[in-house]
């Protein structure tokens, strides 16, 4: 399985993923199964499509901005499903839904090179967990973006509870991929942190999140102060992903390994 | 407005250090709500500085962002001590090791030859055996291998170095950086970056502590 599959296979996880959305918000009586039915059936296509990408690459497509991207989509496809079962939210799918097939979108239209080389560097048994802690942690905190946005925008919504428990699932994994990382990076360039860029924007993020727990416990009526201070986060993450690549001075950054065209 | 880290060598940064947890015990009114915003606050500010400066301007090790470091630390210690939890202890023994372990870390790249011992301030010479970089079909490295012999006043060792494989010898860690690009495994010498770290298993502890607190939270 090659890139030349992405776009078959993310256009079936797509008619899925949108089906489960409109099922969600749509009024029958067993909605509720049919809605879970469709939508892990999209994860489930999404996933089996990074599977072959993997076997076929005979590395784990986690090196290129374009393969984390593939993981965001799965992983925050997978996080709407499991804020959606527990909560029931009708309107979370949708929101994951767009995130998702905007990713898969600029994937599309801008795939990258892809090919099976793995530099020495992240020959290390750091490299899978460390990604895809970090994909998934990414994925629960986008989820509560979405749910912050509408808190501003419908203050009806009561979607605080629901917020709390994903930024504490979210904040921990990006935690413990955080510090896979440290234990890696003084296996591979000597030292726990060095204040690479890529190191100061998730210290950055991290300090943003824990803001948020700061805010929301000494001022739990303050919801907008709340949501804002989500946001930000979120913005910071973004930053520290893909964000870096537009800042001058992160060029220098250890953790930029695009394979460069010359 | 770089501090010099030689002024804060053992025993000076432990004793900086037992003080920041003095005054957390003492100064009760640290742990307030207030203190702790401002703390993080200060310390989201002097992260973001850093996130937008040059990276070889290491705003880090200035006095500034030192100076809110420790209060930070000082404040979370306080906190910690009326209200624990796992996390917390952890990160605050990382950043609180990382912090004063850092005047006594010692970090020298060293120039390794194939024909002679390196003579520098290091208790042992090294010597480069054998060089090899093994290639992908495209060309592209896959392996970067360097045997080093490592000689001190007792003995002799011959050792492998690779990426992600650093060398452990007498309480100094050897990775391998760099080699003549050019030349590829004919390379007359590669570059070995030696540290020394003394507080690195505090540094350790605190991030394994961290670890099983994030996991606790995101289990229960």
């Amino acid at each position: 399985m090659t890139w030349e599959h992405h776009l078959i296979f993310a256009a079936v996880a797509a008619v899925f993923w949108i089906a489960g959305s409109l099922l969600a918000i749509a009024k029958f009586s067993k909605r509720y199964v049919w809605t879970i039915i469709a939508y892990t059936t999209g994860v489930v296509i999404y996933a089996a499509y990074i599977t072959g990408l993997w076997i076929s690459l005979h590395r784990p497509p986690l090196v290129t901005m374009g393969e984390t991207r593939l993981w965001y989509s799965l992983f925050l496809s997978l996080a709407g499903l499991i804020t959606y079962i527990r909560w029931r939210y009708k309107w979370i799918l949708s929101l994951t839904t767009v995130m998702s097939l905007v990713f898969v979108a600029v994937n599309v239209l801008r795939p990258g090179i892809h090919d099976r080389v793995l530099m020495p560097v992240l020959q290390s048994i750091w490299f899978v967990p460390h990604v895809t802690v970090y994909m998934f942690s990414y994925a629960l905190l986008a989820c509560t973006f979405l749910m912050a946005i509408a808190g501003l925008l419908k203050p009806s919504n009561d979607v605080l509870p629901a917020i709390d428990t994903l930024c504490k699932a979210g904040l921990s994994f990006f935690t413990i991929g955080m510090l896979l990382g440290a234990l890696w990076a003084k296996q591979a360039w000597g030292d726990y942190w060095t204040w690479d860029p890529k190191e100061t924007w998730a210290a950055i993020t991290w300090l943003l999140y824990a803001l948020y727990f700061h805010i929301k416990e000494i001022r739990p009526n303050a919801k907008r102060m709340i949501f804002v201070s989500l946001i930000l986060a979120f913005i910071s993450l973004q930053i520290c992903w893909y964000g870096l690549q537009y800042l001058p001075q992160a060029r220098g950054s250890l953790h930029n390994y695009e394979i460069k065209v010359s | 407005m770089t501090i010099n880290t030689a002024l804060f060598a053992f025993p000076v940064n432990l004793i900086i250090g037992l003080s920041m947890v003095l005054a957390a015990w003492k100064f009760k009114c640290l742990s307030s709500d207030r203190h702790m915003t401002i703390a993080l606050l200060l310390m989201i500010a002097a992260a973001l500085v850093q996130g937008f400066m040059p990276a070889q301007a290491s705003f880090t090790r200035s006095w500034p962002f030192v100076i809110v470091l420790t209060w930070f630390l000082t404040v979370l210690a306080s906190r910690l001590f009326r209200k624990f939890s796992w996390a917390g202890l952890g990160l605050w023994i990382a950043l609180w090791s990382g912090m004063l372990g850092s005047a006594d870390a010692t970090v020298t790249r060293v120039v390794v030859p194939r024909e002679e011992f390196t003579q520098t301030l290091l208790p042992f010479g090294m010597r480069m055996d054998e060089f090899q970089v093994d290639r992908y079909q495209t060309g592209e490295p896959m392996e970067y291998r360097a045997q080093i012999i490592l000689r001190d006043a007792n003995r002799e060792q011959s050792k492998t170095l690779r990426v992600n494989h650093p060398v452990h010898f007498r309480g100094h860690q050897l990775y391998l950086m760099d080699y003549d690009t050019s030349k590829g495994s004919e390379s007359d010498y590669c570059i070995v970056m030696v540290t020394r770290q003394p507080w690195r298993w505090l540094v350790l502890a605190g991030i394994l502590i961290m670890l099983g607190g994030a996991f606790k939270t995101f289990i229960l």
